[in-house]
């Protein structure tokens, strides 16, 4: 696990060459596949959460297929055909021989294989997804460092009190608004879909803005501990220029943490893609899987739970592989 | 006057004071932020300039038509019975007969008509009618759409929308020239023809899943793109009435009625489906765009299941309910264009007679019938709703909830259930809950449809099983002379409203959207929609 934010800051500063990074290099190989195993372990144990609860849910996905009021033994007969009729251990089995061979079965109202299906609406949720933490950061990391440097006065305090707000706002009602002023009132961006670049602009701000007061607050808190060690005395007392400790000297560490609080928004930023997808009619895995879950079309729900689970284990893998670097204690750690 | 009701007070105000000019829309907005008015903004704000002309609204292009149902049934028109489904076939396909917004009928794919016998009817059929992939239509089209629609053929007789035909054998005369001949007289012959898309014999005999992939209809547009939750629609230029005026619609799935009036509202879409009744001010304030509204033919009830106790074989029991709901107060809770319902026959069908008995709040009158069932307050039982689909349906089975309950004389456990899972609940294992919300359409003015499906035994939805219902029905149904027919009918509505399978409490409002730049679009009562006549101003 990555150190937590005072572990990684205190352990600051310029790192020299050490004889550990030798001996890590040695050890690479048994970090990251100790990573993969427990990655491989949760989107086996996601797959397997997935499987049982969509069914423990009510709803018969073959009566939904069909009008109501359709006889028992048409209805017996989709379920046959659907591959639903058989006991569930009989059913999680072949799902499970399915998922070793990479395939995630065929959609019941598409009747379309899922793979494809997730494949064509991932790359509308990743590029939001990408949009959303570019923006998150670009926007977050200046006003963190300006209230850090600025600490206890008049910017630091509007910075936070925007960053409660931010936080403080659920998504959807964000989202509402912006539609209503910016789509409606003045007809600058689109209400809905994904046409363009434009069409960029409403999901990406709904979705960053509560990430950006996140990371604003995580930058600031990691700025002002790392400009209270001694090295930063030492920066400023030889003459290095203000703005070079700052965003060289003191950001460099104060941004280890922000790695690791990177990692784990992927999951906020795909989980809340599901919400903003639904307002924007955002043509992603989000509205796939609302789709798919109001109609009980397991197989699809079950391969964007997948796949988004998936994504989330590897871009933390990466991090993970990252901060090592990064962190010294975390390569120790590994080694040990 | 609580603090909720003082916030909606000075936003009220607010919203007046905009208008007026003498607040700024910052400062609204200020104080709408202050107040955390997240569902009361949307309405403010749209009556507060939505007529402001923007850069980004639609250009000349494609009708831009947002649903709200999913693409979920499959192309063959006789597979299925969903609402979707016979709304998108009215363009791709043609049929003898057309049904219009008025609910009458005028010829169709037949130009004339005429009755040999009780039984037996005889269709002239129009010349140069082409199909999709150039084919031309003959007589030999129509008997192979009919006897398989009519379940005259083995193939036909799974399908779910045979149901409602009587079989009919099609005899072809000549090339224009098609006899139909039922087993037994069957009234709603004509209105019946009006939901029976005409296939190609070709196309027929590939089989059913052919015909689930690959629609080849003669209607005015045909299906140029088919993906999940789009379906573009490209003129038919060889159509038999000349071309439709738009060159292409664009039919979209939408699930969220907020996303699909945004869209509306932004110039992103033409038309949009099912707006719900509190959103319609939001449209009237709107210059650009304009909600369209009528009764439709779709009867919103209380449904008991009647294979079951405690109100299988109790019909005062059931009556004591009907006596203990407030449902002209459910009606004004969804507002619109909705109607108390005073049968359980909706306002556009034929044959349609009021009930003069009006069920009513009568405390008295529910005590009185308790009495009669033999049963002793208070009764118990279980409510399904569904929500997320009928507009308010959480408040209307709330209110009926607080209603049963005032005076002691039942006990009611309330369940909601998204759609999927309140299916189950009805038709699933174990039949749980004992009174149920719900609605059902007619696609035609002809009432057969609606009670053949619902109440007729066995395979009524909720297990009604009366005897004499199910012998009206029938009646009904194979009666081919429309005053024996109406005679039949109006016996049959008597017989419901005593009997009471179910309580109907209104007849659904039906709104749309439509931008100004739309011409020539109606609305249907039966929720279809044709978009042959309609054009786009750019």
């Amino acid at each position: 696990m990555a150190a937590s934010p005072v572990e990684a800051t205190t352990a600051g500063g310029p790192l020299p060459p050490q004889p550990g990074v030798a001996r890590w290099r040695g050890g690479v190989g048994s970090f990251v596949l100790q990573r993969l195993l427990q990655a491989v372990l949760v989107v086996f144990g996601v797959a397997c959460v997935t499987f049982f609860v969509l069914r423990l849910v009510p709803g018969d996905p073959a009566r939904l297929m069909l009008p109501p009021g359709t006889g028992e033994d048409v209805v017996a007969g989709l379920r046959e055909q659907l591959g639903t009729d058989e006991p569930l251990p009989v059913q999680f089995l072949r799902f499970l021989g399915g998922l070793l061979h990479g395939d995630l079965g065929s959609s019941f109202r598409q009747s379309r294989p899922v793979l494809p299906l997730v494949v064509d609406a991932f790359p509308a949720t990743l590029g939001l997804a990408a949009t959303t933490m570019l923006v998150a950061v670009v926007v977050a990391i200046p006003l963190g460092i300006l209230a850090a440097a600025r600490s206890g006065r008049l910017p630091d305090r509007l910075i936070l009190m925007v960053s409660l707000v931010g936080q403080s706002l659920p998504s959807f009602w964000i989202g509402v608004m912006l539609v209503l002023l910016f789509s409606i009132q003045r007809q600058w961006f689109p209400a809905i879909g994904n046409t363009g670049p434009a069409s960029y602009v409403l999901p990406t701000i709904t979705l960053a803005a509560v990430l950006v007061a996140q990371l604003v607050r995580t930058v600031r808190q990691g700025m002002l501990e790392v400009l209270q060690e001694d090295y930063i005395r030492t920066a400023r007392a030889k003459g290095v220029p203000a703005r070079k400790v700052l965003l060289v000297h003191a950001f460099k560490n104060a941004a280890i943490p922000l790695v690791t609080v990177l990692g784990l928004q992927v999951g906020f930023v795909l989980g809340g893609a599901f919400v903003v997808e639904l307002i924007f009619n955002w043509p992603g895995v989000g509205l796939l899987a609302l789709e798919a879950i109001k109609t009980r079309d397991f197989p699809v729900v079950q391969g964007v739970v997948i796949v988004v689970a998936t994504v989330f284990v590897c871009v933390n893998l990466l991090v993970d592989v990252v901060y090592a670097f990064l962190n010294p204690r975390v390569r120790l750690g590994a080694e040990g | 006057m609580n603090a909720q009701e003082r916030g909606t007070e000075l936003l009220a105000i607010a919203e007046h004071k905009l208008q007026r000019g003498e607040l700024s829309r910052r400062g609204f907005l200020r104080l709408m932020a202050a107040f955390g008015v997240a569902v009361g903004a949307p309405a403010a704000l749209a009556g507060c300039g939505g007529d402001e002309g923007g850069d980004a609204a639609t250009s000349a292009g494609p009708l831009r038509f947002l649903v709200a149902e999913a693409f979920w049934a499959n192309w063959n028109p006789y597979g299925h019975t969903a609402q979707i489904g016979f709304k998108i076939q009215r363009d791709l396909f043609d049929r003898l007969v057309e049904v219009q917004p008025d609910m009458s009928i005028r010829p169709g794919l037949a130009e004339s008509w005429r009755q040999l016998d009780e039984r037996t009817w005889e269709f002239k059929l129009h010349s140069g009618v082409k199909f999709h992939n150039g084919q031309s239509l003959t007589a030999r089209d129509v008997k192979a759409s009919v006897e398989l629609a009519s379940g005259h053929v083995p193939e036909g007789r799974k399908l779910p929308m045979a149901t409602i035909w009587l079989p009919h054998e099609v005899v072809v005369v000549d090339d224009q020239t098609v006899r139909l001949r039922g087993a037994r007289p069957f009234g709603p012959l004509l209105n019946t023809l009006a939901i029976t898309d005409i296939c190609s014999a070709a196309d027929i005999a590939q089989g059913v899943k052919h015909l689930e992939t690959k629609p080849n209809g003669s209607g005015a547009f045909r299906l140029a793109e088919d993906s999940p939750n789009k379906k573009v629609l490209d003129r038919f230029d060889e159509h038999y009435r000349g071309p439709a005026k738009l060159q292409q619609v664009v039919w979209e799935y939408i699930q969220d009625p907020q996303t699909r009036l945004n869209a509306l509202l932004a110039g992103q879409a033409h038309v949009i489906d099912r707006v719900e009744p509190e959103q319609v001010q939001l449209i009237q304030r709107n210059q650009a765009v304009q909600p369209i509204a009528v009764t439709s033919a779709e009867v919103q009830a209380f449904w008991f299941r009647q294979d079951k106790k405690p109100f299988a074989d109790n019909a005062p029991l059931r009556r004591a309910v009907a006596w203990s709901l407030d449902r002209q107060a459910m009606v004004e809770l969804v507002g619109g264009r909705a109607q108390l319902a005073d049968g359980h026959f909706a306002t556009p069908l034929e044959f349609r007679k009021p009930q003069s008995l009006q069920y009513a709040l009568d405390p008295e009158r529910a005590r009185a019938e308790l009495a009669t069932a033999g049963v002793s307050a208070p009764v118990g039982f279980e409510l399904g709703a569904s929500v997320g689909f009928y507009p308010k349906s959480r408040e209307v089975c709330e209110l009926a909830k607080q209603n049963l309950e005032q005076n002691g004389l039942f006990k009611v456990k309330l369940t909601f259930l998204e759609l999927a899972a309140w299916i189950d609940m009805l038709f699933g294992k174990g039949k749980p809950g004992e009174l149920f919300h719900g609605g059902w359409g007619n696609l035609t003015r002809d009432p057969d449809f609606a009670v053949a499906t619902l109440l007729h035994s066995p395979g009524a939805w909720t297990g009604a099983h009366d005897k004499q219902t199910d012998a009206l029905i029938d009646q009904g149904k194979t009666t081919g002379d429309p005053s024996g027919r109406g005679a039949v009918y109006e016996r049959l509505q008597q017989r419901l409203w005593e009997e009471l399978p179910s309580i109907p409490f209104m007849y659904s409002d039906l709104s749309n959207g439509v931008s100004d730049k739309v011409s020539g679009y109606a609305l249907f009562p039966t929720f279809v929609t044709e978009f042959r006549g309609v054009s786009l101003r750019a």
